[in-house]
């Protein structure tokens, strides 16, 4: 797979998509009230799917084992969209070992997020994240 | 929004996760009892594992870590149970045990 492209603008529009409404709440709260981001919230892949094109995220930031349509699949439908196609890629997951990681890896994304995270410390992982892709 | 108003935020959403985890952990040992019942099927074995997985990566973001721990532990196992090519409930032991393990856990929280 193709490397995702350079990100140039700053960190501000973030597409995640998680199906547990807990987790996702936090993250939520952490991502916009701690980090200032504007997140569109999404409950799993087809959502994200139907949500992506009008929202237009700088970043997609996605939980990997989700019933249904799990994150690699998502970010595979993703990238068949025209507004999404090369938009960098996050995973989050409780599951990260190093043959997983090169998975994530293999599948485009910028890099990994471990479950669980400090809500005080998720938006700067991923502007990190984002940061690394412009050194 | 402020840190104080925050850190309240936070706290509700905690308040609500806890609330939620009777019923959640009533979901896994009925799953678990359907997969004792019919260990050659993946279904309830599946559920539980994507139960274990979730718990695993959401509990310790709400401050319960030894959860998480325990979660992760019962989330390995039960990948090494859905591994096996010919089950039994037998193989199911362990599980169940790292299963109750956690509601004990989790009915302290």
């Amino acid at each position: 797979m193709m490397p995702t492209p350079v990100p140039r603008q700053p960190l501000q529009r973030v597409l995640y998509v998680e199906d547990d409404a807990s987790i996702r709440a936090v993250a939520v709260l952490a991502l916009e009230k701690v980090g200032g981001l504007t997140v569109q919230a999404c409950t799993g892949g087809q959502d994200a799917i139907a949500r992506a094109a009008a929202f237009a995220p700088q970043l997609l930031l996605l939980d990997v084992m989700m019933p249904g349509m799990d994150g690699f699949t998502t970010l595979a439908r993703l990238r068949e969209l025209p507004g999404t196609a090369d938009t960098p890629a996050v995973f989050m997951t409780a599951k990260v070992q190093p043959a997983e990681s090169l998975r994530y890896k293999q599948a485009g994304a910028l890099g990994v997020i471990a479950k669980p995270f400090d809500p005080m410390q998720l938006a700067r992982l991923l502007r990190d994240l984002w940061q690394e892709q412009l050194s | 929004m402020s840190m104080a108003a925050f850190q309240e935020a936070l706290a509700r959403l905690r308040v609500d996760f806890i609330a939620q985890l009777p019923a959640r952990m009533a979901l896994a040992q009925q799953w678990m009892a359907e997969a004792q019942a019919a260990p050659g099927a993946d279904g309830p074995l599946a559920e539980l594992h994507r139960f274990a997985h979730t718990m695993a990566g959401t509990a310790g973001s709400f401050g319960f870590q030894p959860v998480t721990v325990q979660a992760r532990e019962l989330e390995h196992e039960l990948a090494r149970v859905r591994n096996l090519s010919d089950r039994s409930a037998g193989d199911l032991g362990r599980a169940a045990t790292l299963l109750e393990q956690l509601a004990a856990l989790v009915a302290h929280v």
